[in-house]
């Protein structure tokens, strides 16, 4: 892909290059997983931080609190229903859901949330209402 | 978060997979001033040049999906110092510098 993207960039951007992350977290070799990550990237060369930051952004935001809350806990790319307007209308019901999550800066995992709400609908409306839940 | 699009699925997109729905996405969304982020699915040349033809900037993990780059990325990081200059003139006199990880060209 090197030399085929390399061609394309050159008649686009101009340019691309390869980030590399290092995390050095402890343990990730004991699993057996290559520490180090690589990334390609088209943006100019800078400073890691912004670089890291958009990286950790897609696998919180984008990865972890979108596809693995949505898809992986929930299921929702596993519905059987063929109704656009159903599926639509509770996917946007379950990102509204994970947005009042993340806005009122709730911990708790979702099964505990869930758990805590059918306990007690106050849990429920507190998180309405803009407030945080313990 | 934000839904981006969606449309009812049809004949046409009945079968249509993540990569190519993030390809129609990448081609019909402004993306000036804005970098897509994206795992190793991604990272494959029509992808990349949809996004920086749309204006955007691409960010995609490198997996053993794509052998040559991951080899050179891994050939380039193991060859020049992982510190980066605070402020790159540009992106050639950079790279030379060893102030980035390099250029794929």
């Amino acid at each position: 892909m090197a030399k085929t993207a390399g061609k394309r960039f050159k008649a686009t951007a101009g340019k691309a290059a390869a980030a590399v992350v290092d995390p050095a977290a402890p343990g990730v070799q004991e699993n057996g997983e290559d520490p180090v990550s690589y990334f390609l990237c088209t943006r100019p060369p800078g400073p890691a931080e912004p670089i890291a930051q958009l990286i950790r952004g897609h696998w919180g935001g984008c990865e972890i609190r979108n596809h693995g809350t949505r898809d992986v806990q929930w299921e929702e790319d596993k519905t059987r229903s063929g109704n656009w307007a159903l599926n639509a209308s509770l996917a946007i019901l379950r990102v509204a859901l994970i947005s009042v999550k993340f806005r009122q800066g709730v911990t708790l995992s979702w099964p505990r949330i869930f758990e805590q709400c059918a306990h007690s609908t106050v849990s429920a409306f507190s998180l309405i209402n803009g407030k945080s839940i313990k | 978060m934000a839904i981006a699009e969606q449309a009812p699925v049809n004949e046409e997109t009945k079968k249509e997979g993540e990569l190519t729905c993030a390809r129609r996405l990448n081609a019909a969304t402004p993306l000036h001033g804005a970098t897509v982020t994206g795992d190793a699915l991604n990272c494959e040349a029509q992808s990349i040049t949809l996004v920086v033809e749309n204006g955007g900037d691409a960010l995609f993990q490198l997996k053993a999906n794509q052998p040559n780059a991951l080899k050179h990325a891994m050939d380039v990081a193991a060859k020049l110092p992982p510190l980066l200059p605070a402020n790159p003139t540009n992106s050639t006199t950079a790279a030379r510098n060893g102030g980035f990880a390099g250029s794929i060209r």
